[in-house]
């Protein structure tokens, strides 16, 4: 068990019980978009907001309810946005928060020229990236369902949920296992480096919500597309070097692999999305 | 004459204060007089509060009649003794928050308690956050 004066030094992975956590990220990093003409969103300011009680919780987005089987098993009844609809938002959390990149340049291979308006093939059709902002509007869906996370010895930790829509929006499930492993250093106590990779698995339904391409798109039917179910995969490494009690340096780099039926649609252009962020946590 | 007066006044005096003396100290209240639970320490402390205080304690009661009499956590049961009437034994416990033990005879009567008091080494508590601290979508 802990003791206490770890306990209390550690706010990464512990909170106190009946306060609110208010801390913010100083630093430079971004958040790529993988969407053809998606804005990337540049990350500044990193506000965090969270609250322990004894089984309730908020954290940065996450509401939850959870029960402690026991000190290494937590059962959690939780509800957060689904982050799927963040590459399609101008208006999510970090696009509101931080001041927007400026507009990610056009690199459709039309318009600008008259042969734009000689017939294109099925195939043609198909193959032409379709920019986000000739869409139709993928609205943001709430998801509620179950969290189990196990801490397992040597700082490991595995998380599992499963979550469905609870906002009528693509109406079906999506679930994920992530593992995180903790290194501390006995020679550099405030420093601690975490690993994680997880696999996100998304419905037929989720993927033809945001992904798909159907006639409520306004497109061409050639370039009509239905993905099928997948697993987008994350591996990310954090870094945290404690430097007073209130201040942290901290660098974190996490990479996503979109699954295939992702990156065949046309609205898509990177097979990856990636964030970035190097700067300092205060917390009040 | 005189003097038979005062011997029957005084024997109906003593009957009267006889009786009154049986009405106030009732076989009830005599016992809880008697009777004793002693545990040794009445206190634990924990490392925060909610966690369980194992610990080895010496519990000592004494009650006027040998009887069987057993010892309750609220309504668990931690031991029983047969046609005891003074017991002095180490007990290993495991207690979560202060608790009241009760020493209580075969009809589930209460002879005697005593309260363990636990504290937490630290007034603040802390659990485990489930989400990293800092996440962007």
């Amino acid at each position: 068990m802990e003791s206490s004066l770890n306990l209390s030094h550690d706010k990464v992975n512990f909170a106190e019980i009946g306060q609110w956590n208010f801390s913010v990220g100083i630093g430079i990093g971004k958040r790529t978009n993988p969407l053809f003409d998606g804005k990337d969103t540049p990350l500044y300011l990193l506000p965090s907001v969270s609250y322990y009680g004894e089984n309730i919780y908020f954290d940065d987005g996450v509401l939850g309810y959870s029960y402690e089987v026991s000190p290494q098993l937590y059962i959690s009844a939780i509800t957060q946005l689904n982050a799927h609809a963040a590459n399609f938002s101008q208006w999510h959390p970090g696009n509101f928060l931080l001041p927007s990149s400026s507009q990610a340049s056009n690199n459709l291979p039309v318009d600008d020229k008259s042969d734009s308006y000689f017939p294109l093939t099925s195939e043609e059709v198909a193959d032409t990236p379709i920019s986000v902002s000739q869409l139709s509007k993928r609205l943001w869906a709430l998801d509620a369902g179950i969290q189990v996370n196990y801490f397992a010895f040597q700082n490991m930790m595995v998380q599992l949920n499963l979550l469905t829509d609870i906002s009528g929006v693509y109406n079906s499930i999506n679930g994920q296992v992530k593992v995180e492993k903790t290194w501390h250093f006995p020679t550099l106590k405030p420093l601690s480096i975490k690993l994680s990779t997880s696999v996100d698995w998304y419905s037929e339904k989720l993927a033809n919500y945001y992904y798909g391409i159907s006639d409520k798109d306004n497109q061409m039917s050639a370039s009509y597309y239905s993905p099928t179910s997948g697993n987008n995969i994350t591996v990310g490494l954090t870094a945290n070097y404690q430097l007073s009690n209130k201040w942290r340096a901290a660098l974190t780099y996490r990479t996503t692999s979109l699954g295939s039926s992702i990156t065949k649609s046309s609205m898509v252009s990177e097979n990856t999305s990636n964030i970035f962020f190097i700067g300092a946590m205060y917390n009040f | 004459m005189n003097g038979n007066k005062h011997l029957k006044l005084l024997s109906y005096l003593s009957i009267y204060i006889g009786g009154l003396m049986t009405f106030v100290i009732t076989p009830t209240s005599l016992a809880n007089t008697l009777n004793s639970l002693v545990v040794s320490p009445n206190t634990c402390i924990v490392n925060k509060l909610g966690d369980v205080c194992r610990k080895e304690l010496t519990i000592k009661w004494k009650t006027p009649i040998k009887a069987n009499y057993c010892l309750y956590d609220k309504h668990r049961k931690i031991k029983c003794w047969v046609n005891q009437s003074n017991i002095s034994e180490s007990l290993l416990v495991s207690i979560k928050g202060t608790t009241t033990l009760t020493l209580k005879d075969e009809k589930k009567q209460m002879m005697a308690s005593t309260t363990i008091v636990v504290n937490g080494a630290t007034s603040t508590r802390f659990r485990r956050r489930l989400r990293a601290d800092w996440s962007v979508f």
